[in-house]
């Protein structure tokens, strides 16, 4: 028996339709336009037309590029580094600030969201200065609290910690509203008969808050594992990558083959390359995404 | 009422007559649009565009359109699809080889005159200014690179005389950096946040003086090598790994470095001729007493030439309809000797030509800096292949900045890595030749002295 009506369908399409299109247009199309070039050297307009050279993209990817292999093992960590302290550092957060009737508190959450409306670019050059070695804000205080030597947060060795507390403040924000919205669906009865039964506060926590938040958890997680691998923006302006490829990521790594970075640090434009660099990162993500979602079917179960 | 109707429309019809009669009869002017990127020139350009527009008797009007950060992009997709009669160069050779390839510029040899073939007769450069002997057109202006250095620094150390070798830089570098560290200042900077950049800026023009390669590309050869480079990768080793150089300058942009070379806090740093003497005079205006100078060169090499990247040159398209024209007014207007000397004298940039340099005054802010200004040894070098197409040498892995860049960071061994990015190169050069987007260039007994000889 078909579930829905004529009329129903047809206002199922209708309301689809304008999103299909705009997807199609803006997401497939470009996608599909990129990865044609993937068996091809082609540069763009400029280098006339595109040669076909069958898997060569792939053999160079995978047997002569160090630094995609690099990038790649800096997209995990940064990834790892991110999730691994933004997801338990906004549930807390959004824990404290899940309560009623508290002055001020509508001051502190929106102060914690802030950082999610600020522009990534803005956001990489303030930080870009307040990290600055010699005269960045951040070591000045460190300094005159007593350390001797300014610390070189954006040098090699602690670039890739420097953009990932830089991520966490800016991702902190968002999925801090997302466990807010999940903690404000826990029906109020479950913790007020277990408050009958005498529980402590963390014992709630683990008992109630945690399972019941399963689902949302579920979607927060995702959204920041994949929003983590595709960061980009504050890493492109704050290190552009570097230095030597210290926080080269991936999608960073694509994008260059495609657009200069800037003026000064000109990568030769290889649309093909460059698709090809963005396939295999895409399949990496989308591993990822498949993996996690096998891992997480537990966090659907609020039995 | 017919009849006021008819007067109305009489009186209507007559009006539209006064207003279309004289334009129909009035001649049409040839437009001449020009694309620039250079918007801090406008107030000085746009009087001598309104002068020729006024009084040229050709029927010419020049119209002068700038274009910013997309300018690149907007050339790009002109190339294919149609743009304007003139594009005013920048420091940016690619505007011109990768496009020339494809017939989108029209060569000047066929309008030029006996007498600016004579002044321009050494401006014919193979991939630079010309391609297949035909020229299509001559910078006007150059920039190098210079070593800037903070006098009163030197003064205060002891330093007479600003280095002329590596050694030199990296003992001068180290005996600022042991004596005023305390203060927060340091021997020399870089601004490696982007090391092609920076490298550009500095290690090319070193290496062009020394006698080259250019781009790690040897002329004599026709083959890459970059083991020259080993003196070089030394010194910076040295300096960036022993705490001589300026803390953090792996992230330093170009402006932030400037901002503490105003300061007076870097003793040296190498960068554009052009733009570092308007920087200091406007955009970070400084009271130190600083200066630039030749930019030293290895021990024991003999001083050749460094190269000069030429700008403000003018393209005729293929989408001029009348280039005949086109050229007439670029050469009455920006090839005209008075306005390349007055466009000197008022800062903006520094003449390349030296017969037209002769009659050229020295801006205001060059005044005790004449090392800014062009010299016996700053000449047009020939293209290296990857200037004249850059998609004929797709290197596989690092490209020789970040890769020298990671070896003055201490990473990897000198010599084996200078002749893996060798290998690398020479493979690359090879298959863009096979592949016949890339021709093999080899210029026997060439002479990094008169490199455009």
């Amino acid at each position: 028996m078909n579930r829905y009506s004529k009329s129903e369908k047809a206002q199922i399409f209708a309301m689809l339709t304008p999103n299909l299109i705009l997807f199609i247009l803006l997401s497939v199309y470009p996608v599909l336009w990129c990865f044609r070039y993937i068996f091809f050297q082609y540069g763009g307009l400029a280098s006339g037309e595109p040669i076909f050279i069958g898997l060569d993209n792939f053999r160079r990817l995978f047997t002569n590029d160090p630094v995609f292999f690099k990038a790649l093992k800096n997209t995990f960590v940064y990834a790892a580094g991110k999730v691994g302290l933004v997801i338990p550092l906004s549930f807390f957060s959004a824990m404290m600030l899940n309560r009623k009737n508290v002055k001020g508190i509508g001051f502190l959450r929106a102060t914690l969201f802030m950082p999610t409306i600020m522009s990534a670019a803005v956001m990489g050059l303030v930080f870009y200065l307040l990290f600055n070695v010699y005269n960045g804000e951040i070591n000045k205080i460190l300094m005159s609290l007593g350390m001797k030597l300014p610390v070189n947060w954006l040098g090699k060795d602690k670039a890739m910690l420097t953009v990932i507390l830089i991520g966490i403040w800016g991702g902190l924000g968002n999925y801090m509203i997302y466990f807010l919205a999940g903690l404000q669906g826990i029906p109020q009865e479950l913790y007020e008969s277990a408050d009958l039964d005498g529980v402590n506060s963390l014992q709630r926590t683990w008992y109630i808050t945690l399972p019941m938040l399963g689902p949302v958890l579920k979607m927060i997680l995702m959204l920041a594992i994949v929003i983590a691998f595709q960061d980009i923006t504050s890493i492109m302006v704050l290190t552009e990558g570097g230095p030597v490829n210290a926080t080269m990521t991936i999608f960073l790594y694509a994008y260059q083959f495609f657009f200069p970075i800037s003026p000064g640090s000109i990568v030769t434009t290889q649309f093909g390359y460059g698709a090809a660099v963005s396939l295999v990162s895409s399949l990496v993500v989308g591993a990822v995404t498949v993996i996690y979602l096998i891992l997480s079917k537990k966090l659907d179960n609020l039995e | 009422m017919k009849k006021s109707r008819f007067w109305i429309v009489l009186i209507v019809l007559i009006c539209a007559l006064a207003v279309a009669v004289p334009s129909t009869f009035a001649e049409e002017k040839t437009k001449i649009t020009i694309w620039s990127m250079s918007r801090a020139d406008l107030t000085f350009v746009e009087p001598y565009i309104k002068a020729y527009n006024e009084t040229n008797t050709d029927g010419i009007e020049l119209v002068l359109e700038i274009y910013t950060d997309n300018f690149f992009q907007a050339i790009d997709i002109a190339a294919a699809t149609g743009g304007p009669d003139v594009i005013d160069l920048p420091n940016t050779v690619s505007v011109f080889s990768n496009y020339v390839g494809q017939g989108y510029y029209i060569p000047i040899d066929q309008y030029m005159t006996e007498e600016d073939k004579e002044l321009w007769k050494d401006f014919r450069i193979e991939g630079i200014t010309a391609s297949n002997g035909e020229l299509y057109y001559f910078p006007t202006v150059a920039t190098t690179g210079r070593l800037i250095y903070n006098q009163d620094i030197f003064d205060r150390v002891g330093i007479e005389n600003p280095p002329t070798t590596l050694s030199e830089l990296v003992e001068t570098a180290r005996i600022i950096t042991e004596k005023l560290s305390g203060e927060g200042i340091y021997g020399f900077a870089a601004n490696f946040k982007s090391p092609t950049s920076a490298l550009l800026r500095s290690m090319d023009f070193l290496m062009e003086l020394s006698g080259g390669p250019c781009q790690g590309f040897d002329f004599a050869k026709g083959a890459y090598d970059f083991a020259p480079y080993k003196p070089f990768v030394e010194a910076y080793r040295t300096m960036f790994t022993e705490g001589i150089a300026f803390p953090g300058c792996e992230s330093l942009d170009i402006d932030p470095l400037r901002t503490l070379f105003a300061a007076g806090k870097i003793g040296m740093y190498i960068s554009w001729s052009h733009a570092e003497p308007g920087v200091y005079a406007s955009q970070f205006p400084t009271d130190i007493n600083w200066n630039g100078a030749t930019v030293p060169i290895i021990d024991g090499a003999e001083k050749a030439s460094q190269s000069v990247i030429g700008y403000h040159g003018y393209l005729i398209t293929r989408d001029c309809k009348e280039p005949e024209k086109a050229w007439k007014a670029i050469k009455e207007v920006f090839y005209n000797p008075e306005y390349i000397q007055a466009y000197q004298e008022a800062g903006l940039g520094i003449v390349m030509n030296p017969e037209i340099a002769k009659g050229a005054g020295i801006p205001e802010l060059l005044n005790g800096k004449e090392a800014f200004l062009m010299g016996p040894t700053d000449i047009l070098w020939p293209a290296v292949p990857q200037e004249i197409n850059s998609q004929a040498v797709l290197v596989e892995g690092e490209n020789m900045y970040n890769t020298i860049f990671a070896l003055i960071l201490g990473e990897g061994e000198i010599e084996s890595t200078l002749a893996d990015l060798t290998t690398r190169y020479n493979a690359a050069y090879q298959k863009g030749i096979e592949q016949g987007i890339g021709n093999p260039i080899e210029l026997p007994g060439f002479d990094p002295a008169q490199p455009n000889k």
